[in-house]
């Protein structure tokens, strides 16, 4: 009989495993909830049956954890595995949305041969959904969108006996790579040289909290010098989620500026929230932000399940000088540049943090986190579709903020989670209004200067 | 040296390999997006050991353009 294969866990999956590690009272969550709601009619059964498919051809479900010599080790099983699944019928959207909020809030259970619960529901307003809450280790959020797609394009199989959709990619194979990448140390040397230098070149950041100054001012009043503050922690770890979609036509101007300029929504929207970190940070031109980026590079990668999201720091310095245009190519080049350099560990980069400006393993200079979520109406394969993601409750980080198109409505919606002893719900308000001011200010004339959008909002 | 650019792009975009002709554009032609340019870039400074920095590949336009890049700088 064949041992058991066990891998450490990939950089990537480090990284999400640090949440973990700082949540003292075990309440701390690292999954992701989310589901989607469809108009087409969708018969459960056979919905179950595509499910048991999916599971099949998608290894990242037949993954299972356990710990040797006290870290934690992954494998992937051969044998099919079965997933309960109650349907679920919900009259209002406030049930609805209260079941699945509270179901969020609840640690999967990976250590006990739970990597991931599901749930088909009958939506209050006759809609049908699916719902997952799954380990981050397992997947992340580019995961998730493959999940959901592969799974309905197996339902139509099933359904109309329209062809099989092409076979996922393996997450065990890029487990492999990755771990590869950490056992090659010229490879690393190599990332780490670049990181080095972009640490370098414009000295140490200063703190651009979305709370303003006060965090920094506060501990200047002890060291004057001091540029960063304590932003993670695993105690105050409360957290809410503000959803907040955007008007049909601020979404249009938007929306139409990426497509008519090929700017990537990572690079747009960042824009936008740092005109505002920096203008209530005595107008930092200077501002840091940690970006969730997906790296996923080849077809199979981007057709497969797994977690394999690279967290950037995406220090830049734009000067109100700049036009939202120059501006705009400017991000665009940086990303180019560290993407290049994206499979170096977070913790890696951490350690360099710590090596230049002292930080210790909770301090930081920025609370931005965001991520851009590539959807598209195209994504479900024509189906019509909303999707919608739920409160983790708590939240080592101080703010993950993410936005999307909206398939359903065809415009664009945000979302922030807030851990909020830190960040006040008007933290989050003035934060998303100022962003959408800037953005609809510089997507109608991008040759503003960056310091005449500033000087526009509130 | 089509054919090897050829199974360097099929690696990053769902394409008929046919349609990867000389003057095929790799964006609005062969759907590539800006990561996928780079990752199409670090392939081939690995495949034909030649160094093709990010600026110099957002100005190559076309599958031709990427042949001459290469031969010149081989």
């Amino acid at each position: 009989m064949n041992e058991k294969q066990y891998y450490p866990l990939t950089p990537a999956q480090e990284m999400i495993y640090l949440m973990l590690k700082y949540s003292f009272f075990h309440k701390q969550v690292t999954q992701i909830p989310a589901s989607i709601i469809v108009k087409r009619k969708i018969d459960f059964d056979l919905l179950k049956k595509a499910l048991d498919i999916e599971v099949e051809r998608n290894d990242c479900l037949r993954m299972s954890f356990a710990k040797k010599h006290g870290k934690p080790v992954q494998s992937f099983s051969d044998k099919a595995v079965k997933f309960d699944v109650p349907v679920l019928t919900f009259k209002t959207k406030e049930e609805q949305e209260n079941y699945f909020n509270a179901d969020a809030q609840i640690p999967v259970k990976y250590l006990k041969n739970e990597i991931a619960r599901f749930r088909f529901f009958n939506s209050f307003d006759g809609r049908y959904g699916i719902y997952i809450n799954v380990f981050h280790l397992v997947m992340d959020a580019s995961a998730v969108f493959t999940f959901f797609s592969d799974l309905l394009a197996i339902y139509e199989h099933l359904e109309t006996g329209a062809p099989m959709p092409a076979p996922l990619g393996s997450f065990e194979e890029t487990v492999k790579k990755e771990l590869a990448y950490i056992n090659n140390p010229e490879r690393v040397k190599k990332d780490e040289e670049w990181f080095r230098e972009f640490y370098t070149k414009d000295g140490e950041p200063i703190w651009n909290g979305v709370q303003g100054p006060g965090p920094l001012d506060k501990v200047r009043k002890k060291k004057p010098d001091k540029k960063y503050v304590a932003a993670f922690d695993p105690i105050h770890d409360k957290a809410e989620l503000e959803k907040k979609p955007l008007s049909p036509e601020d979404s249009k101007i938007i929306l139409d500026f990426m497509e008519k300029n090929g700017i990537s929504g990572e690079c747009l929207v960042q824009l936008g929230m740092r005109l505002h970190v920096g203008k209530i940070n005595h107008r930092h031109d200077d501002t840091y932000f940690v970006v969730l980026c997906t790296r996923r590079r080849t077809l199979a990668e981007k057709r497969s399940g797994g977690s394999m999201t690279s967290i950037l720091p995406w220090r830049l310095i734009l000067p109100e000088t700049l036009t939202f245009s120059e501006a705009l190519d400017k991000m665009k080049a940086f990303q180019g540049d560290i993407f290049r350099h994206m499979d170096f560990p977070y913790n890696n980069y951490r350690a360099l943090e710590g090596e230049y400006f002292g930080y210790g393993p909770a301090d930081g200079s920025s609370t931005m986190m965001f991520s851009w979520f590539p959807l598209e109406n195209s994504t479900m394969n024509g189906w019509e579709y909303e999707f919608n993601g739920y409160n983790l409750g708590r939240y080592v980080m101080p703010l993950y903020s993410y936005s999307m198109k909206d398939a359903s409505s065809g415009g664009l919606k945000f979302a922030y989670l807030h851990r909020t002893a830190m960040i006040s719900k008007e933290d989050i308000d003035s934060l998303h209004d100022n962003t959408v001011k800037a953005l609809v200010a510089g997507c109608s004339n991008p040759d503003l200067t960056l310091g005449s959008i500033m000087d526009m909002i509130d | 040296m089509l054919e090897q650019i050829r199974e360097v792009i099929c690696n990053y975009v769902d394409v008929d390999p046919e349609t990867i002709t000389a003057d095929a554009s790799l964006r609005s032609d062969l759907s590539m997006s800006s990561l996928d340019l780079i990752n199409v870039a670090v392939e081939i400074e690995d495949t034909f050991d030649i160094s093709l920095p990010n600026s110099d590949m957002q100005n190559i336009t076309t599958v031709g353009e990427l042949i001459t890049y290469i031969e010149v700088n081989k």
